[in-house]
């Protein structure tokens, strides 16, 4: 997905078996591919923080929240992603306190997040107007 | 009495290990493993089932493990593979090593002892024993030890992790 793709890590899964939150009724996880479940995380993550800064298990809550429970993500994937994120310069880290008094690891989208999030939009939305285009048009029959 | 933020850091510590950056690996895990099992015993769960649930939804310590290894630079890497192999357990072997790379480990390493023994026969077969003892040692013993001695600096460490 344009110039910053990246290799996603292995564990990177879909659970369709566990929800971590409680699902609107009659919303069911959807079965999405890993790759694809692996291909959306980083504009995802990168999205979240677009809102304002966020953690780890803050942003799990969102996605979830987000998708109503149909997107799903092995929670310790999450942490790779935003180390390498912030290994690419695309967001920063910083450490803050929690209500509860714990240190807690807060993270925000730095000027090239922004950019790349912005490539990976186009990207994902050229992808669904050329899937949208090939359902409108019909096959050539002859 | 279930503790569940020393069951929580615990368990981040053998996931993570010693190795660079971590400890602030080991410190957001816990956030994120006490923030899970909180609401869960907010909503009238045992502690320790919660503890359970968290792990569970964080994925395989082993995999987990591994990407940490991953995010690491090679010599970390190479040392936190021999502690796995020294004293790991079996499911942090088994994600160290897929068995097709432990296959090629097994004949890498194999490869290797018989260029060794090749060579001692080239180049120190004129020589007296203690040259030709002395230059196994230097291929094999001292490495391994070093690389052992690093890895798994402290017993009791290793003992936690078999325990």
């Amino acid at each position: 997905m344009g110039a910053n793709a990246q290799p996603m890590p292995r564990i990177l899964r879909y659970s369709p078996g566990v929800t971590p939150r409680t699902p609107r009724a009659g919303a069911h996880p959807r079965a999405h591919s890993k790759d694809l479940v692996a291909a959306s995380a980083t504009p995802l993550v990168l999205s979240i923080l677009e809102g304002g800064d966020s953690y780890g298990y803050g942003i799990i809550q969102q996605i979830a929240e987000a998708s109503d429970g149909r997107m799903q993500w092995a929670e310790g994937m999450l942490y790779p992603i935003l180390h390498r994120l912030e290994k690419q310069g695309l967001v920063k880290s910083y450490w803050g306190q929690a209500e509860s008094g714990r240190k807690r690891k807060y993270y925000s989208l730095r000027r090239p997040g922004r950019v790349a999030l912005n490539q990976q939009r186009q990207s994902w939305s050229d992808v669904f107007a050329l899937l949208q285009s090939f359902k409108e048009t019909p096959a050539c029959s002859s | 009495m279930f503790e569940l933020a020393k069951a929580a850091q615990e368990w981040a510590e053998r996931v993570h290990g010693p190795g660079p950056r971590s400890q602030e690996r080991i410190d957001e895990l816990v956030d994120h493993l006490l923030c899970t099992a909180d609401e869960m015993v907010q909503a009238g769960l045992d502690p320790r089932e919660a503890f359970q649930r968290a792990t569970e939804r964080l994925g395989s310590p082993a995999e987990l493990a591994r990407e940490h290894r991953l995010e690491q630079g090679w010599i970390s890497r190479l040392l936190s593979g021999v502690k796995v192999l020294t004293c790991g357990d079996e499911a942090a072997k088994r994600a160290l090593l897929s068995p097709k790379q432990a296959t090629a480990a097994i004949i890498g390493v194999s490869l290797l002892a018989a260029a060794a023994m090749l060579l001692q026969a080239i180049f120190f077969d004129q020589l007296n024993n203690s040259t030709s003892s002395f230059f196994i040692i230097a291929i094999w013993f001292v490495p391994y030890a070093a690389l052992s001695q690093l890895a798994a600096p402290d017993k009791r460490d290793c003992k936690k992790r078999l325990g």
